[in-house]
């Protein structure tokens, strides 16, 4: 009888709190929205999950949890911890990625820059509501729209707000389909929204192989603490441009983003376990997902999304001061790196006011210089704000 | 201290506004430079094109030309044309 009352009272049922049950329904929710609405599916399904699972409470001293070492979900979420799983996946971004639209119209790349604001006004947004240097660098990076750049920053800068920040991270953009499109049309007339741009000019085989690497050295060498995620980045588009390791760049594209994103995915989820008390000086404090840095990290990413569309739409509004060959300022709405979900949004935003405007491939200029601008703004918040 | 100046005072300390200006001001560096170049590199492919031209490197599509299809098949046809013709 005292075996059964034992096991009783290991049951998740037995521990279960109104925290748990909050983030369990969270996790339903993103499950949801990943198959009824397809709310970027490959993401919000593992994270889903995940946070379903992480939410499971289970007796203390079973290794279990991600935090709990020697638990198998605690060596699936090294990668995330230590940083191991965003160059994998930039690897395989890099892999599928064709910067020729970029490197047809290189005028393009600034909208990639511009967006980038979002990152660092919500870095002075994040220290008005209390957050440290490092704290506030690893929340804004959240503005990069970029999911894998959020993680590798905050796991370098704030470890203890990980799972928050990239839940955000994730959450943002998936929603870039709901968020993107009013600020578009409130910053643009519908004249300027008619803009008609010049296709893109054909690019050489050449400048496709040459460009990753030329354009990784000068990004290392100007910011170093990029090089992880940009060598990356550069070395599976070489992969896929010198069409002499097809081979490797069909596993980067494929099968190896695909195994990252699983484990990636399922254990940011499972790392939001609604409370986690941990001891700090004696005191025991709750490290765990509901607190109110949770909500204000929700609140401040959103900031930056918003932010960060306004500042690539003003900035093509700006360009077109001085350019004879106007730009549709919808483009500058790709800068903010959520690839190709934002080119997309921009294409559909473009063809609700002329179904006859072809957007897309413009819009992908800024939103691979996107990339490369979120992942050198992390860089050189790492070099800048790393902990001592 | 009220909330609005600790705040304000939390940027001072950590520094925030030179941050935000410096990084925003080295992402557009980096990204100028990167523009530049992509706008040279035309140029200056233009001469390594003279000094070395460029092969035209066809993916891996799977697909054969048909030229090459074609002189498969004649060979393969003038085989059994033969092996025929021996049997015989």
């Amino acid at each position: 009888m005292e075996m059964f009352q034992s096991f009783l009272s290991s049951t998740g049922f037995f521990q279960m709190s109104l925290g748990n049950i909050l983030m369990i329904v969270i996790g339903i929710t993103f499950i949801t929205l990943a198959i009824a609405k397809h709310f970027e599916p490959l993401l919000l399904l593992p994270i889903g999950f995940g946070i379903i699972a992480g939410n499971i409470p289970f007796a203390a001293g079973m290794a279990v949890g991600v935090y709990d070492q020697g638990s198998v979900l605690s060596y699936i979420y090294f990668g995330v911890s230590q940083g191991v799983f965003p160059p994998l996946i930039f690897l395989g971004i890099g892999a599928m990625t064709d910067f020729s639209y970029m490197l047809s119209n290189p005028k393009l790349i600034l909208l990639g820059g511009a967006a980038q604001v979002g990152i660092f006004l919500t870095i002075v947004g994040a220290m008005f509501l209390g957050f440290n240097g490092a704290e506030a660098g690893a929340i804004g990076i959240i503005g990069g729209a970029d999911g894998p750049t959020s993680i590798f920053l905050s796991s370098k800068l704030a470890p203890h707000l990980l799972g928050a920040i990239a839940i955000a991270a994730y959450s943002y953009m998936a929603l870039v389909p709901v968020i993107q499109p009013p600020i578009m049309k409130l910053l643009t007339t519908k004249k300027e929204r008619l803009i008609r741009m010049a296709p893109p000019r054909v690019v050489s085989k050449r400048e496709k192989i040459f460009f990753p690497i030329i354009g990784f050295i000068v990004t290392a060498l100007i910011v170093p603490g990029s090089l992880t995620l940009l060598g990356m980045l550069f070395f599976g588009n070489l992969l896929k441009e010198s069409f002499v390791t097809e081979r490797l760049a069909e596993t980067a594209r494929t099968a190896m983003i695909d195994i990252v994103t699983i484990l990636l995915g399922f254990s940011v989820g499972a790392s939001t376990q609604a409370v986690r008390m941990v001891e700090e000086g004696g005191v025991m404090v709750n490290k765990g997902f509901l607190t109110p840095q949770s909500l204000m990290i929700f609140g401040l990413g959103a900031f930056s999304f918003a932010i960060a569309t306004a500042g690539g739409v003003l900035f093509a509004k700006f360009m077109n001061l001085f350019l004879k060959v106007k730009i549709n300022p919808l483009v500058g709405a790709a800068g903010v790196s959520a690839v190709p979900d934002s080119a997309r949004v921009v294409q559909i935003v473009g063809q609700s006011e002329d179904p006859n405007n072809h957007l897309l491939m413009h819009a992908m200029a800024p939103n691979v210089a996107g990339v490369i601008g979120s992942a050198i703004a992390a860089g050189i918040l790492w070099s800048v704000l790393v902990p001592a | 201290m009220n909330f609005f100046e600790k705040g304000l005072q939390n940027i001072v300390t950590y520094d925030g506004y030179s941050l935000s200006v410096a990084g925003m001001g080295i992402v557009f560096l980096a990204l100028v430079v990167i523009a530049a170049i992509i706008k040279l590199l035309p140029l200056l492919l233009v001469v390594l094109d003279k000094i070395i031209p460029e092969k035209h490197i066809e993916p891996n599509s799977g697909v054969r030309k048909s030229a090459d299809d074609g002189a498969a098949v004649a060979a393969i046809a003038a085989a059994i044309y033969k092996k025929k013709q021996k049997v015989g």
